[in-house]
């Protein structure tokens, strides 16, 4: 569905059709989360991720990035340091970590992912899935509510996507050296560490 | 002091060993045998096979990486380089997070080296159920017994971790079952990252020990190569092919590899195994190949301690409980072994699984954290028959897996055991890890919750590290797709060698059981090639 035009300019009289693309959509991505092989036939052409991926970046595309600001810190809280260099940094390590792990997927779960974002970035099925506003005005507060929804939901397939969403962003936080600290976790152990790395 | 890490040397020595993502150019290479897959079947294969003087060349997927990587002992490089899909392996909803090995050396290279020899309710159970020939207890036992040795597995003779030592700790005190774990290890330094590969060597995985015994007896190996298809024609395979993939061990470089063998070994492991032949349009007639495709499903539970547990130092798993395992033997309720799980921290935010405040404040706990883990026994009821493997357009494998309610009843059993044990140890809190879970002060409050939550597929986080089965082994040839000595029914020239050959899952750990038939089943079919 990337290469559907327009996905967040659909208003007025596209609104009938958006919103029967919108279910459809929802129903597919329900259907392929549930069954990856099953919708795949269904989907060809439609979550090709024809666009490019952005700028140093090799599987998020541009469309995914506010998203993810957005999504970072609604998983991460107070785990974030402060406004700052140090933030951004982070911030800008973890993006380029959970972008590795959508590249390493195979193509099947590559594709479920694709789809997650997707629906998450378009403003009609983010409103009606994710009950939340434009990504770069929300709140982590907002973006928590969102979580507690799906991990409240009882469609299975919105657990799904809590479930992939904070792995990708907690595994990805808890291997870096940020992340070590935060867990109290003095690294590996000093005496072997500097045997071997001598 | 610098590790030694074996394969510099090897390879300065002539070795021969191709890092396809280099190659410029198609290829083809010809062998007696060709393997695919170097992992505990492959590896096994390869050195009976060219200590009996064949030709053999083996063909690996993932990228060779040994100590002189290990020695980070980081757990983002690890599970991003070392892990199917950078550890992000999934079934084909999403329910149940998979974690297999792709490397040199296959899973073997990451796992935490508790070594069972397949238990003999489950040798039982496929003799009388699949008519396996051959695979009885006292049939096996001297094939356990070579590969026992040959990776120096015994119990571990060094105290546990207090991770281990809480399941000890708590079993004891409720008169349950647990022993210690024997393990593959060498002069082993317990470190506890085996899970990341091994630093030192000591783990006895297939990349320290046959795959250098292979390349020692001439033997071959190239990695970063994908096997995409067999050929089939006239009841055998007549040839294979595969493609390099570039340096990040991801994309393709382009460039094609043909091979030529008189006899091929498929020991890609479950799901890739079945992918491959599926793919190839194998023939099938029975429609069996990826059935039958057993995951030892695992839920967890965490509890804090009120002493440091640095459940991410020390040998990941040296106590184990099979007190549920076979209360009813092989078939009836669920049964289920209960272990540790090591908590570096990447893997413990996993399997935590939450967000916000709760998971800073319980990821900030992790010292405390005790990790309790349940493998449930599947494929042994027909409630249980497995999941099924299939492949999507682009011929990727996909896993679908369900829970049927005498699975969920097994789950809810494995929390109680679990929760059970780590009070009796000395838990303050227990938090069975489950969609609706918090932590909880007391055993009773434990079990009441236990009881309220909900058993559905993502509410109940589930795991699995052991695939087993999707090419089935055994003479009925309605339920399998191989015969009791792994020999395709299909075609004269094809053997599979690994864990996909299992019909059920093995009650325990895998390794050793694919080890155990990787060693009966190559050296009678070296006796064959060479007769
Ligand atoms: C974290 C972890 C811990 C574990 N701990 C233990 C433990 O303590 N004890 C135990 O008994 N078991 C453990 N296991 C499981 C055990 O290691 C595996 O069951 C076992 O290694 C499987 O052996 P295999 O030969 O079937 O496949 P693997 O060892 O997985 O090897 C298969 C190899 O084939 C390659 N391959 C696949 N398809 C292709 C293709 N098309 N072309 C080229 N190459 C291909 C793969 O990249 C892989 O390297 C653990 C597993 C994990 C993930
Ligand atoms: S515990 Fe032993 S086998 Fe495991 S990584 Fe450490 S030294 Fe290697």
């Amino acid at each position: 569905m990337r290469n559907l035009p327009s996905s967040e300019a659909g208003a007025g009289p596209e609104t009938v059709d958006a919103t029967r693309r919108t279910l459809l959509q929802t129903g597919l991505f329900g259907s392929l989360l549930l069954g990856a092989a099953g919708a795949t036939a269904t989907l060809s052409g439609c979550t090709g991720r024809t666009e490019a991926t952005a700028a140093g970046y090799k599987f998020l595309r541009d469309a995914d990035l506010p998203f993810l600001r957005a999504l970072l810190p609604g998983v991460l809280g107070s785990l974030l340091p402060a406004a700052g260099m140090e933030r951004d940094r982070l911030l800008d390590d973890l993006l380029h970590r959970i972008d590795l792990s959508g590249y390493r997927l195979g193509l099947p779960s590559q594709k479920a992912l694709a789809q997650l974002f997707d629906l998450l970035n378009m403003r009609l099925t983010r409103r009606l899935m994710a009950g939340i506003g434009p990504w770069e005005e929300s709140t982590p507060a907002q973006v928590q509510a969102f979580l507690e929804r799906w991990r409240g939901s009882s469609f299975a397939v919105l657990n799904t996507g809590y479930r992939a969403l904070i792995k990708l962003v907690a595994g990805s936080f808890y291997g870096t050296p940020a992340g070590w600290a935060a867990a109290n976790y003095p690294g590996p152990p000093p005496g072997p560490y500097q045997v071997f790395n001598s | 002091m610098a590790i030694d890490d074996i394969y510099t040397k090897g390879i300065a020595d002539g070795w021969k060993v191709v890092d396809a993502s280099t190659l410029k150019q198609d290829q083809t290479y010809e062998a007696d045998v060709a393997i695919i897959g170097s992992g505990a079947g492959g590896g096994t294969a390869a050195e009976i096979l060219s200590a009996a003087g064949l030709k053999v060349l083996i063909l690996e997927e993932g990228p060779l990486q040994t100590a002189a990587n290990f020695k980070d002992m980081n757990d983002a490089r690890a599970y991003g380089e070392l892990y199917q899909e950078g550890a992000g392996r999934a079934t084909s909803d999403g329910a149940v997070a998979i974690l297999q090995g792709r490397s040199v050396g296959g899973t073997t290279t990451v796992n935490w080296t508790s070594s069972f020899r397949t238990p003999p309710q489950t040798l039982q159970y496929w003799a009388d159920t699949f008519a396996l020939k051959g695979g009885g207890e006292a049939d096996m036992a001297p094939w356990f017994a070579q590969m026992e040795e040959r990776l120096g597995i015994s119990p571990w003779a060094v105290p546990p971790n207090a991770n281990n030592d809480a399941l000890k700790r708590g079993a004891d005190k409720l008169g349950w079952a647990a022993h210690v774990i024997p393990r593959n290890v060498r002069g082993c330094w317990n470190l506890g990252y085996c899970g990341l590969g091994c630093p030192t060597n000591a783990k006895q995985s297939m990349l320290v020990t046959t795959i250098p015994s292979a390349l020692k007896n001439g033997a071959q190996l190239v990695h970063h190569v994908s096997v995409r298809k067999l050929q089939f024609s006239g009841g055998k395979v007549s040839g294979l092919s595969a493609e390099a993939l570039g340096p990040d061990g991801v994309k393709r470089s382009g460039v094609n590899i043909t091979v030529k063998a008189r006899h091929y070994v498929l020991a890609g492991g479950a799901i890739n195994n079945p992918a491959l032949l599926l793919r190839s349009n194998a023939p099938d007639p029975h429609q069996r190949i990826g059935k039958r495709t057993c995951i030892h499903p695992v839920n967890l539970s965490l509890a804090m301690m009120p002493e440091k547990v640095e459940g991410y130092y020390g040998a990941p798993q040296s106590v184990y409980s099979d007190e549920y395992q076979w209360k009813h033997g092989a078939t009836g309720p669920a049964g289920y072994k209960i272990e540790v799980a090591p908590m570096q921290p990447l893997l413990g935010s996993v399997i935590f699984g939450r967000y916000g405040e709760e998971l800073k404040t319980g990821m900030a706990q992790l010292p405390n954290m005790q990790s309790m883990l349940a493998l449930l026994r599947d494929g042994f009821d027909e409630q249980s028959p497995g999941g099924s493997v299939e492949i999507d357009d682009s011929g990727a494998p996909v896993l679908h897996y369900d829970f049927s309610d005498y699975m969920w009843d097994g789950f809810r059993r494995a929390y109680l055991s679990m929760a059970e044990l780590q009070f009796a140890a000395g838990a303050k809190q227990v938090m069975p890890l489950h969609l609706d879970s918090r932590p909880y002060e007391s055993w009773e409050q434990t079990r009441t919750a236990i009881g309220g939550l909900q058993y559905r597929k993502q509410r109940v986080p589930v795991f699995t590290a052991h695939l087993m089965g999707g090419c089935a082994m055994g003479e009925d040839e309605k339920l399998t797709v191989v015969d009791s000595d792994a020999r395709f029914r299909h075609a004269d020239n094809l053997s599979i060698i690994d864990g996909s050959i299992f019909p059920t899952s093995i009650g325990a750990n895998p390794q050793l059981s694919i080890y155990g038939f990787a060693c009966k089943n190559a050296t009678k079919l070296a006796g064959v090639l060479k007769a």
